[in-house]
C-alpha cells in the first residue's frame, strides 16, 4: 500500500504558481501543506526533485523564518547528472498548521545566491514517513 | 592474516541474522559486538591506538607504489568507485560496504598489521576534517600521490585500455549503463573528476572546517531523523518515502530517491571537501582521497546504528519478502581481494552484516537512538497557529482568538509527554512593566473556560513583541472527543491593570494580543 498520503506538490515552475519573492529573487518560495495530520509516529520529509545544477552549486533549503532545513549537493558522475530526488528531514517544530513556509536558494561559488529556475529545481513535495 | 569467509551467506542466514543482532543491540558502549575480531575507531577517540593510523599510511604507501596494472594499486582500487558505485538507490550502504570491507582486508595485509581496522570520522562529533588526516599519505596533495592529471593519464591510460579488453559482458553491461561503455568514454571521463595537487583537498589544515549548510547536514538532530526512518527503502515512486537507505531502483546503477543519510551527510560531506573549490572528494573519483574510507565508515556505523535500532524495536532490518530477493541478488562485479583476485562474493545479500567482515565499531553519535528493551512511542511535536479575534486588552477586556488543533494532539499519549502549551505574543511598550494577564481556555468557544495560567510582565523593560509560554489545562479536551478542537484562548488583564494608554481613552499604537500559537509534543 503507498503509504504517502499528503502531498502539496508545488511543482511552481509548471504550473505558473512560483511565489513571489523578495530579496531581490534570491530565494524560491513554497507553501507546502500536508493533507492530513501525521499519526502513529508518522514524520513529515521533503523530498526535492533537481535537475541538472551548475558545476559546483547546490541549493540550500529553510524555512520561511530563516530556519536551516539541509541542502543539495550532487554528486554524479560528470556530464551524465540528470537531476535527482532527495530526502531533507523536516523538524516537526519547522510546521505551523502542518504548513512548511519552505524558501529554496541557489548558491554558486563566486556568484550571489539567487532563485533555482524552474529546470534546476523541478519539484517540492512533502511526504509522510511510515511510522513504527 | 584473517580472510574474511562472505561465500556462503544465504538469504536464509540473512533472515536467522536477525536473532544474533538482538542479543547484540543492547551492548555496553565499550564492549565489541558478538564475534567481531576487529574495531573501527573514531578517529579523534583517545582511545584509538596509535597503530591504527600508522597502519593505514603504511598501507596507502604500499598501494601507491604498486603498478598500475595490479588491482591493489590505490589509483586503480579508487576506479572501482567509478564503475562500479550505487547512489541514489538501496544498493548504496551495501556496496559501499563491501567496497571498504575488501580495501580493508587488503590494507591489513599490506601494512603488516594483522589487526587493522579503517577508522571512521564521526563528522557529527567534530564537524571538521580530523587534523590527523593532513599527516603525510592521509593527505591526497601529499608527494606520494601522483600531483596532475598529465601524470595520471601518461602511467594508466595503458592499463584502462588493457582492463576494458579484459571485461566480460556483465562488467560491459555495467559500464554502458553507466554511459562508459569503452575506454575511450572513461579516458574523458578522468580529466573531469581528477583534481591537480594542490588541490587534490580542498580544505586544508588551516581551513579544516565544514561549511554552514553541511553541518546542519551532520547535526545530530538530522542524523536522528535519518535513523528514525522505520523503512529500509521506499518503493521509489514519486510521492513515496526514500527509506533509510535510499529507494528501490532496477539496477544499481539506476537513480531513484535518495533517503536523509545519503542526501544530507553523504552528498554534503562530499561537496563540502572541495572547500568551495574542486576536490577528488567532490566527484566520483573521491577515493583517491583517504578520507574518503573515513566519511563511509561513519555511514556504516549509522547503518549498524540503525540496524540494531530496529532490531530492538521488533522491526525488519532489510527488505521484506521478493524485495529481499531482488535487493540480495544485485550482482558486484568489480571487487578484487587482497591477492588481487575477483571476489567470489558478488551478491549484495553477502554484505547485508557488519560481521561479514568481522568488525564493529567505537561508540558514535546516533548511538542513543539505539533504545533500551520496552515499547517506544514517537514524539510529534507540532505547532498550530490561531485567529486573534480581539486584539486590545481594556480595563476589564479580555483578548485573544482561537485555535484550531486535532483532539489527538491534546491528549496524552504517554506519561512522559511533553508539554502541550499556548504560546501568546503581546505587543509591549515600556509602559507595561508590572502589567499581570490571567490566561484562559475554554475547549469550545462559549464554553467556560478553565485557567491556564498567568503573565506577568517584569525584568528589563520591554518594547515590541513578546512572546509567553503557558502551559494548557490537562483537561483539555474531554476524553473521547474526536476531531478538531477550537480552543478559545482569552488573556484577560488581572487586578489594577490597565495599559495607561487605553485608560486614558487613547488609541492604541499596537495591537496587544499579536499572536497565538497552541505547540504540542
Amino acid at each position: 500500500m503507498k503509504r504517502i498520503l499528503s502531498t502539496a506538490l508545488l511543482l511552481a515552475g509548471l504550473n505558473g504558481c512560483w511565489t513571489s519573492m523578495s530579496l531581490a529573487q534570491q530565494a524560491k518560495s513554497f507553501d507546502l501543506s500536508a493533507s492530513r495530520q501525521p499519526s502513529n509516529g508518522e514524520t513529515i520529509e521533503l523530498q526535492i526533485v533537481t535537475g541538472p545544477l551548475p558545476p559546483g552549486a547546490k541549493v540550500v533549503a529553510m524555512t520561511a523564518q530563516g530556519q536551516a532545513l539541509g541542502a543539495i549537493v550532487p554528486y554524479a558522475l560528470p556530464g551524465r547528472d540528470k537531476g535527482s530526488t532527495v530526502t531533507i528531514a523536516v523538524p516537526p517544530t519547522a510546521l505551523v498548521d502542518q504548513h512548511l513556509h519552505l524558501q529554496l536558494q541557489l548558491v554558486e561559488p563566486g556568484k550571489p545566491p539567487r532563485a533555482p529556475d524552474k529546470d534546476e529545481v523541478r519539484g517540492v513535495n512533502l511526504v509522510l514517513s511510515p511510522g513504527p | 592474516m584473517m580472510q574474511a569467509d562472505v561465500s556462503s551467506l544465504t538469504r536464509r542466514r540473512l533472515l536467522g541474522a536477525g536473532a544474533a543482532l538482538a542479543a547484540t543491540a543492547m551492548l555496553p558502549s565499550g564492549a565489541r559486538a558478538q564475534g567481531a575480531q576487529f574495531r573501527r575507531w573514531e578517529i579523534t577517540d583517545p582511545a584509538m591506538p596509535p597503530r591504527v593510523l600508522a597502519s593505514y599510511k603504511t598501507g596507502i604507501s604500499k598501494m601507491l607504489a604498486l603498478p598500475p596494472t595490479d588491482p591493489r594499486n590505490w589509483y586503480r582500487n579508487a576506479m572501482v568507485h567509478l564503475f562500479d558505485c550505487p547512489h541514489g538507490n538501496w544498493w548504496f550502504l551495501v556496496w559501499h560496504r563491501a567496497y571498504l570491507g575488501w580495501l580493508e582486508t587488503t590494507l591489513r595485509d599490506l601494512s603488516g598489521d594483522p589487526d587493522f581496522a579503517l577508522p571512521y570520522w564521526d563528522w557529527t562529533k567534530t564537524p571538521s576534517v580530523p587534523q590527523a588526516m593532513f599527516d603525510g599519505v592521509l593527505d591526497p596533495n601529499n608527494s606520494g600521490f601522483i600531483p596532475t592529471f598529465d601524470e595520471f593519464s601518461a602511467q594508466f591510460r595503458p592499463v584502462v585500455t588493457t582492463l576494458y579488453a579484459s571485461f566480460s559482458q556483465d562488467q560491459l553491461g555495467v559500464l554502458n549503463d553507466r554511459g562508459i561503455a569503452t575506454a575511450d568514454d572513461f579516458m574523458n571521463l578522468l580529466p573531469q573528476v581528477f583534481f591537480d595537487q594542490p588541490s587534490a583537498r580542498g580544505l586544508t589544515a588551516t581551513n579544516p572546517d565544514l561549511d554552514s549548510d553541511t553541518r546542519v547536514a551532520v547535526s545530530l538532530p538530522t542524523i536522528r531523523s535519518s535513523l528514525r526512518t522505520t523503512q529500509f527503502a521506499g518503493d521509489g515512486g514519486p510521492n513515496d518515502p526514500a527509506g533509510f537507505a535510499s529507494a528501490k531502483a532496477p539496477n544499481h546503477s539506476a537513480g531513484s530517491t535518495k533517503g536523509i543519510l545519503e542526501s544530507q551527510p553523504h552528498d554534503n560531506v562530499h561537496g563540502a571537501m572541495g572547500g568551495g573549490g574542486g576536490a577528488f572528494m567532490v566527484q566520483f573519483y573521491s577515493p583517491v582521497d583517504p578520507i574518503f574510507f573515513l566519511h563511509h565508515g561513519n555511514l556504516d556505523r549509522l547503518w549498524d546504528v540503525w540496524t540494531r535500532r530496529q532490531t530492538a524495536l521488533g522491526r525488519p532490518t532489510l527488505p521484506q519478502g521478493p524485495d529481499l530477493d531482488a535487493w540480495s541478488n544485485e550482482q558486484f562485479r568489480f571487487f578484487s581481494n587482497a591477492q588481487s583476485q575477483p571476489v567470489t562474493q558478488t551478491n549484495a545479500g553477502s554484505y547485508a552484516l557488519p560481521s561479514v567482515f568481522g568488525y564493529d565499531y567505537s561508540p558514535g553519535s546516533g548511538e542513543d537512538q539505539v533504545p533500551a528493551a520496552g515499547p517506544v512511542i514517537a514524539s510529534n511535536p507540532q505547532v498550530f497557529s490561531g485567529a486573534v479575534l480581539s486584539e486590545r486588552v481594556g480595563s476589564s477586556r479580555a483578548a485573544g482568538g482561537t485555535v484550531r488543533v486535532p483532539a489527538s494532539a491534546l491528549q496524552a499519549a504517554r506519561a512522559d509527554a511533553g508539554p502541550r502549551v499556548a504560546e501568546i505574543t503581546l505587543n509591549l511598550t515600556h509602559e507595561d512593566l508590572g502589567r499581570r494577564f490571567r490566561v484562559l481556555v475554554s475547549p469550545t468557544p462559549g464554553v467556560a473556560p478553565l485557567a491556564a495560567g498567568a503573565i506577568t510582565i517584569f525584568g528589563h523593560p520591554h518594547h515590541g513583541p513578546v512572546t509567553f509560554t503557558v502551559p494548557l489545562p490537562n483537561n483539555l479536551p474531554a476524553a473521547g472527543t474526536t476531531g478538531e478542537v477550537s480552543l478559545d484562548i482569552r488573556v484577560v488583564p488581572i487586578g489594577n491593570s490597565v495599559r495607561p494608554a487605553l485608560a486614558a481613552g487613547a488609541a492604541p499604537t499596537a495591537p496587544l494580543v499579536s499572536g497565538i500559537k497552541v505547540r504540542t509534543d
